[in-house]
């Protein structure tokens, strides 16, 4: 049976194939369109999930679409009456956009499988939008039963979810209700301190490290009432989401001393102490909620999915300081991930299929369900245009020469096997480098990713060798984990109550500088054979190389770029930039053998920053 | 000659465009370009049949036949320059749909949404819930378990 999943019209619009219960193939519409966040209907996407599935003109038995677009606009309608005359502004906006594309989904999926030569199939199906991402947590988990906690911005109205999964049985308990969203605070926050709301949280999440927590006590005093349990009622008289078009209003300028940051200016010590202060808050909140959700469910397990659970520096603190004994987190835990909640649950919950549960070992595959490209193709498309690469038929041959370019210091931008599905890179379309080298956080942020210095790099490290490196006692394969770098590695921890912390961004913090964040912590991905057996061998070739079994891993394109898909946008990056080697499934490229580069680039036109 | 002889699979063929220029046009877009056409010079001959035969206008309608041959002709045999025509169309009919918007939805605001909100102010009613939380215990609200799988066939 094969049912196709799709998300689409908030951000990261996204397909999904499910062939008899297996994840065949989920991709996120901004790699093919390379719009970052494309929220347009996922065309693209689409097709190739079914030319992934090798699915027939007639061979599509079910669509299911990750919301209930009827409840939503139901939501947006009430909302205004709450609030008229206010929100004439928003209401512009959004209802002729309803009116054109939303209010009609059904056809929507019609025309997109027209364009891929399908036809309609009889059943179409909605489930909830958080039921979608509860589904997208704990279906493919690697658990028998969980506790599964949902956290976003909002959906149909649900903004945080508790649920319960057993087997192939899943139920929403208890719910929080917009526009009381956590998703939603984090991002006014993150609109505040002068980034993109829905791409910049994960900046702001970095940019929290180096700041103080000096406006906790007001956010929880001013901003928010807070219960035990994790729930909470946002105080909206500092909120203009519900009636303009930004996040926040005068009076929560009034209270942070000054107007929103202006983006691309300079970043003071007001935006870190937010930051710091924001993050606090949330981390505590997500603690009490998941808190509550071992209570009502009495599991050892949590799964999670939503915007928020890509906080990774709150799921490392709930790792080690919450009641679960184990959590495993969506890795596209976006809206991208509810196309794939809603196919799984057609599958077990409509189709009542049962759910084949392998302990210790999740059902994503590496999360690596987008496109790949065959090496006679690459090879084809280098001679076609004049490029110049080595083919290196031999894994370990190919990955040595690879260990030895980054011990040189050399930066390679990797581009081999099948695209990842979610917002990291994971080994297939990555930019890696050497962990102990002490430049390369500079050079890649301003030379390779052109972005803001202070941004940290994560680390890919064997999972054998993760305890050596940090202190994290279980796999992190999405680098979903934050852990803290081993206390024997670091250098300076002892000065860091005397060292101001801005301070401390351009001091030698371990002898992996290169991924240790200002905390001395780092964002890991843990990396087995069985995963992704070339990457495995690319960082096993390095530890042979120099002793350490440990790179940077960045995703491979430029701010405000889509990671990139195919060969031809990887050879394009890699030539706009000052990436030294680009590798093509086994073809390894070197920068200086490359013909000149003489198209118009002008990246920064071509891609809004975050 | 390898890479002339390089014939995509079927994945590959549908995400990267490297072998066509621009990524060529799927079929069902070539037909669908045509239709267009065809309604076009439908319409366009019906406005001018009108126009001559009822109306007994001369000018116009030899105008209208020329303009809707030629969208038609580009259709057919001149794609480019018929997606700039149909680019331009597209942008007229924002404008218009953007003036109609705006004529139908700013009244609809204040007379149905601000009357609502009235009424939900002297019932009472706080959807959203924002006004200053009282002693609740906690804010969670509890779910229903879905019994019924036709649920999940609606969009609501
Ligand atoms: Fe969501």
């Amino acid at each position: 049976m094969n049912i196709l999943g799709i998300s689409a019209f908030y951000h990261d619009s996204a397909a999904c194939l499910v062939q008899d219960g297996k994840i065949v193939a989920a991709a996120q519409e901004e790699r093919f369109t390379r719009i970052k966040h494309d929220e347009n209907f996922p065309v693209n996407a689409v097709r190739y999930c079914l030319a992934e599935g090798g699915v027939d003109p007639d061979g599509l038995d079910a669509v299911a679409f990750y919301d209930k677009p009827i409840n939503k606009f139901v939501r947006i309608l009430e909302t205004y009456m709450s609030i008229a005359p206010r929100g004439l502004k928003p209401y512009m906006l959004a209802l002729p956009i309803w009116m054109k594309k939303k209010l009609w989904i059904p056809l929507q999926i019609d025309k997109s499988l027209e364009l891929a030569g399908l036809k309609m199939p009889d059943h179409l199906y909605f489930p909830e939008h958080h039921e979608s991402h509860a589904a997208s947590a704990f279906y493919p988990s690697p658990f028998e039963s969980a506790a599964i906690l949902t956290v976003d911005g909002v959906g149909e109205w649900a903004a945080s979810t508790i649920g319960h999964g057993r087997g192939r049985e899943m139920e929403i308990l208890k719910d929080l209700k917009f526009p009381h969203s956590l998703g939603l605070l984090y991002s006014a926050f993150t609109y505040f301190t002068g980034f993109r709301v829905n791409s910049g949280e994960y900046k702001l999440m970095g940019l929290a490290p180096y700041g103080e927590e000096k406006y906790k006590d007001l956010i929880l005093d001013k901003l928010l009432t807070i219960r035990d349990d994790g729930s909470f009622r946002l105080n909206m008289e500092y909120f203009a989401y519900l009636d303009d078009v930004k996040m926040t209003n005068d009076k929560f300028a009034e209270l942070f001393g000054g107007p929103a940051r202006q983006a691309e200016s300079e970043i003071s010590a007001r935006e870190r102490d937010i930051a710091k202060s924001i993050q606090v808050v949330t981390e505590e909140i997500v603690l009490k909620m998941a808190n509550h959700a071992h209570d009502l469910t009495g599991e050892k397990n949590l799964c999670m999915a939503g915007g928020v659970a890509l906080n990774c520096v709150a799921n490392g603190r709930l790792l080690r300081e919450g009641p679960f004994d184990d959590i495993w987190i969506q890795p596209a835990a976006g809206d991208a991930g509810g196309a794939l909640g809603a196919a799984l649950t057609v599958w077990h919950l409509v189709e009542e299929k049962p759910r084949i549960v392998v302990p210790g070992k999740d059902s994503m595959q590496g999360s690596y369900l987008g496109p790949d490209f065959e090496d006679d193709e690459i090879e084809a498309y280098l001679k076609q245009n004049g490029y110049v690469g080595k083919r290196v038929e031999d894994e370990d041959a190919w990955a040595k020469e690879i260990a030895q370019i980054m011990a040189d210091e050399k930066v390679v931008g990797l581009c081999q096997g099948r695209m990842e599905f979610g917002p990291r890179a994971l080994g297939g379309r990555s930019i890696i480098g050497d962990a102990r080298s002490s430049k390369m956080q500079t050079v890649m942020n301003l030379k390779i990713k052109y972005r803001e210095s202070f941004r940290p790099f994560a680390p890919s490290c064997l999972e054998e060798r993760a305890s050596d490196f940090f202190e994290l006692d279980c796999p992190s394969p999405y680098m979903l984990l934050v852990a803290p770098v081993k206390r024997a590695r670091c250098k300076g921890i002892d000065d860091t109550d005397s060292v101001p912390m801005r301070e401390q961004i351009n001091q030698l913090r371990s002898d992996v500088p290169a991924i240790t964040h200002v905390d001395y912590s780092a964002r890991v991905q843990t990396v087995t054979e069985e995963s992704n057996r070339r990457y495995y061998k690319i960082i096993r070739a390095f530890e042979a190389e120099t002793g350490y079994g440990i790179i940077i891993n960045t995703s491979f394109n430029v701010r405000g770029e889509p990671i990139v898909c195919t060969p031809e946008d990887g050879y394009r990056c890699f030539m706009r930039t000052e990436m030294d080697v680009l590798v093509l499934g086994s073809f390894i490229l070197r920068k200086e053998d490359q013909p000149a580069w003489d198209q118009a680039d002008d990246w920064q036109q071509e891609f809004k920053l975050d | 000659m390898a890479e002339e002889i390089y014939r995509q699979n079927r994945v590959s063929d549908v995400v990267w465009h490297w072998q066509k220029e621009g990524g060529a046009p799927t079929p069902s877009t070539r037909k669908a370009e045509i239709i267009k056409g065809l309604v076009g010079i439908v319409i366009g001959y019906s406005i001018a049949a009108f126009l001559y035969f009822k109306k007994g206008h001369t000018g116009m309608p030899v105008f209208i036949v020329s303009v809707s041959t030629i969208i038609t002709c580009c259709a057919f045999f001149i794609p480019p320059a018929f997606h700039r025509i149909e680019a331009g169309f597209n942008r007229l009919a924002h404008g218009v749909g953007v003036a109609l918007a705006y004529i139908l939805l700013v009244p609809l605001f204040y007379t149905f949404f601000v009357c609502s909100h009235a009424c939900m102010a002297v019932m009472g009613i706080d959807k959203l819930k924002l006004k200053k939380p009282a002693n609740e215990e906690t804010f969670w609200e509890e779910r229903d378990p879905i019994t019924d799988k036709s649920y999940y066939r609606k969009q609501f």
